[in-house]
């Protein structure tokens, strides 16, 4: 505290600090080039050649009223054009602007929607309090967008540099989580024991389930998370849209499962091909439609309540999805099979 | 979200229109398809260009093949060349050549020597609006150029040099001009040192180089170290916004992802990718029926199939991303980062095996059933997991690489195709493994 009392001279260092991290106040610059609105051209060419050393933002020319308050912005390019006897109000265009406390999902949904311009950060009241450059816009949305690829990883900040010993232990929690979620599945199938050692080539399909179920729900999940970052966010129709999709590619991959189940059990000699068909392709098409529900709702849901989507939907997701999937397929196939292997 | 009526006359509308940002015009004019031709109309095409590039590619093909040739013709003129050239993209081969017909011959040019670069490269996404100026130009003259010669389109932020055969020489920002005294001159006052893309360099370098050297805008060159073109900062953005959304889409398959396909298109374009798996499953299916024997035996070995593929997959996932991300950052990845990513699969790898050891091991004492040899099964699951991560955890490594290295898209190395040759290679080292030590 002291050494921001110290400091305080050079108020616009203090200033940033004040604001909380990830915020457009932490990522704005003070030194921008502000003018009134009745200032000339001429002038205003005056000022900025007095001022250019000490600026950061030169491309673009902020324009207040005698309150401070922002009115629009003009571009470097546009001055130089302009003659006498514009004014700075009458050269100036009224952008989109961000309010110092907007966190960085705000600023990325900003920049996705209006595109990557100066953009100037006012308070409540609208008064003029700094600018974000474009070069630090990049910066945040790479930030973000490299972020957004680690979460869905299951991966830390990978931009820290460090050794492989504790690179790999920051990485191991989420592993280690992962592995835990999957007892579920060893206590279900534990469950069915019976089916499987009577029907072994059931458990040989399990991959092609699992996998199927999981494949669809992440390119959901994928379409969720990215519509997400719009402004406009996702809708009930959005759903609806995966879910139809679902059933359309549910149906398709039924059909191939079924063909080539049976192909399978019958060069394998299982006794009864045609219910082993029956029982693999009922149970994917039922996952891959599924699938697409669960991938849409779970991370729709999380946004809702604030959670942050993209962390917690990828496992979360791939064991809801899994342990029905084998409920499904376990079940009916000591519906079908069980009883006739049993007699 | 704006209460627009746009039920009132042209001359009304267009006070209205004007005050508005083009993103949100363009929102607007997607929603509202009875008054496209109204907002169009009431905005002019100057400024109703700005909204014609920020529609989807579908609208703005349907809405500029409904005007007229005239109306075609004025709309291109306002149009900046990289625009046309996305516009063109769109269209097929006769609807291009009628379209580049209606372009004055300068744009035609810019457009043929856009077209000529690979996608992709910096050259392929410069824009030719750029002021460049010989180096024994005066401040005086320079400022006067800027002032009043240059075109509207030309982005005059920093002006570019050149020598007297057309080689780059530097930069010089707009507003180091406007303070520059008008005796300095001009090789003294230029940065020499300004940065550069040549035309065949990937758009990641520009974009990395824009970021590393905070500037408003990359000088593009080509090999003869002429300037042909810039690339913008906020460019740069849409650029990274654009290649962002495909790596995502690229890593689970789902092309789709603008949002407004119906769901039958969603099935076409995300089913070849899933028969695909799912045909490499049944490979799998095949592959594994030999092992039918001990899985017979030991069914406690089936219980544990899907820990064993999902350790595998994640850890394949992570090494995935870890080298897709690396490729966006820097040119090539090295040794050491091979080794580092392979270090770290051998020390989680056994880490995780002695876990889900001791997991299989409790699970299996805990749980009542009429399973043998538990401690064999346990150790069995135990070396599987190690084995399945380490090949894991290399072939995450080395997949982007090696499609990389085929010149193919390094993202490719993700999704489906990849968690199914590794789901192969774990089932098959766990069921070899189990037979091994069980039988």
């Amino acid at each position: 505290m002291e050494l921001i009392g110290e400091l305080d001279k050079s108020e616009p260092v203090v200033q940033l600090i004040h604001y909380k991290k990830e915020t457009a106040g932490s990522y704005m610059n003070n030194y921008i080039m502000k003018v009134y609105a009745n200032t000339s051209a001429k002038d205003t060419t005056k000022q900025l050649i007095k001022e250019a050393a000490d600026l950061k933002i030169v491309k673009t020319i902020f324009v207040v009223d005698n309150d401070e308050k922002y009115l629009g912005q003009m571009s470097l390019k546009d001055l130089v054009r302009a003659k006498e006897p514009l004014k700075a109000i009458d050269i100036i265009k009224t952008e989109p602007v961000l309010n110092v406390e907007d966190d960085v999902d705000t600023i990325i949904k900003h920049i996705k929607h209006y595109g990557a311009y100066e953009i100037a950060v006012v308070n409540g009241d609208n008064k003029l309090l700094g600018a974000i450059t474009t070069d630090d816009l990049l910066d945040i949305y790479r930030d973000e967008a490299v972020e957004d690829i680690e979460k869905l990883s299951f991966l830390p900040d990978t931009d820290v540099k460090s050794n492989f010993v504790v690179a790999a232990i920051k990485r191991l929690p989420w592993l280690l989580i992962l592995m835990v979620i999957s007892i579920p599945l060893a206590i279900i199938t534990s469950n069915y024991e019976e089916i499987l050692a009577s029907v072994v080539i059931l458990a040989l399909f399990q991959p092609l389930l699992l996998d199927s179920g999981g494949n669809v729900a992440s390119q959901t999940l994928a379409v969720t998370l990215v519509g997400l970052t719009y402004k406009e966010g996702v809708t009930i129709k959005d759903g609806i849209n995966e879910t139809i999709s679902g059933v359309i590619s549910g149906f398709v991959m039924a059909v191939m499962a079924f063909v080539a189940a049976y192909i399978l059990s019958d060069l394998l000699l299982v006794e009864s091909p045609l219910l082993v068909a029956i029982v693999v392709s009922v149970s994917l098409c039922s996952t891959v439609i599924l699938s697409p529900i669960i991938g849409f709702i779970v991370p729709t849901v999380l946004s809702k309540l604030n959670f942050d989507p993209a962390t917690a939907s990828g496992p979360f997701i791939t064991t809801v999805i899994d342990v029905l999937c084998l409920v499904i397929y376990f079940s009916l196939a000591t519906l079908l099979l069980g009883g006739q292997i049993h007699v | 979200m704006y209460n627009i009526d746009f039920n009132v006359s042209v001359q009304k509308l267009k006070p209205q229109l004007h005050k508005l940002h083009p993103s949100d015009v363009a929102e607007l004019f997607e929603d509202n398809e009875a008054f496209r031709e109204k907002i169009y109309l009431s905005m002019g095409v100057k400024a109703f260009k700005d909204v014609f590039v920020l529609l989807e590619e579908s609208l703005q093909v349907s809405f500029f093949a409904g005007l007229t040739k005239e109306q075609q013709k004025s709309l291109l003129i306002f149009l900046d060349t990289e625009d046309i050239k996305t516009l063109l993209d769109a269209f097929d081969l006769v609807k291009q050549l009628y379209i580049i017909s209606l372009l004055p011959l300068k744009t035609q040019k810019e457009i043929a020597q856009l077209v000529s670069y690979e996608v992709d490269s910096s050259g392929a996404l410069s824009s030719p609006h750029y002021a460049s100026l010989p180096l024994d130009t005066t401040v005086k003259e320079a400022t006067h150029y800027v002032t009043t010669d240059v075109s509207e389109k030309d982005e005059i932020d920093v002006i570019f040099f050149h020598d007297s055969e057309g080689k780059f020489q530097g930069a010089l920002s707009l507003q180091s001009l406007i303070i520059a005294r008008a005796n300095q001159s001009m090789t003294k006052l230029i940065d020499d040192q300004y940065p550069f893309v040549y035309t065949d360099e990937p758009i990641e370098t520009a974009i990395q180089r824009i970021r590393d050297y905070d500037i408003e805008m990359i000088a593009v060159l080509d090999r003869d170290s002429k300037q042909v073109g810039v690339i913008l900062s906020d460019d740069a953005l849409t650029i990274m916004d654009e290649l962002h959304v495909e790596t995502i889409s690229q890593l689970f398959k789902a092309q789709t992802i603008s949002g407004q396909d119906s769901p039958l298109k969603r099935s076409l374009n995300r089913l070849p990718w899933l028969l695909i798996c799912g045909l490499l499953n049944i490979l799998i299916v095949s592959f594994l029926s030999g092992f039918s024997g001990v899985l017979e035996t030991h069914v406690a070995l089936i219980l544990f199939q899907p820990m064993i593929l999902l350790m595998a997959g994640n850890i394949g996932t992570q090494s995935i991303s870890v080298i897709i991300l690396k490729l966006q950052k820097q040119p090539t990845v090295y040794k050491k980062d091979i080794v580092f990513e392979f270090s770290i699969g051998l020390l989680n790898g056994l880490i995780s095996a002695l876990f889900g050891s001791v997991i299989v091991f409790v699970f299996l004492n805990v749980l009542p059933n009429t399973y043998n040899d538990m401690p064999l099964v346990a150790f069995a699951v135990g070396i599987s997991i190690f084995v399945s991560m380490v090949i894991s955890a290399l072939f995450g490594v080395l997949t982007p690489l090696t499609l990389r290295k085929f010149g193919a898209d390094e993202k490719a190395a993700s999704g489906p195709l990849i968690t199914t040759i590794n789901d192969l290679f774990a089932l098959g080292a766990y069921f070899l493994i189990a037979s091994l030590i069980l039988l």
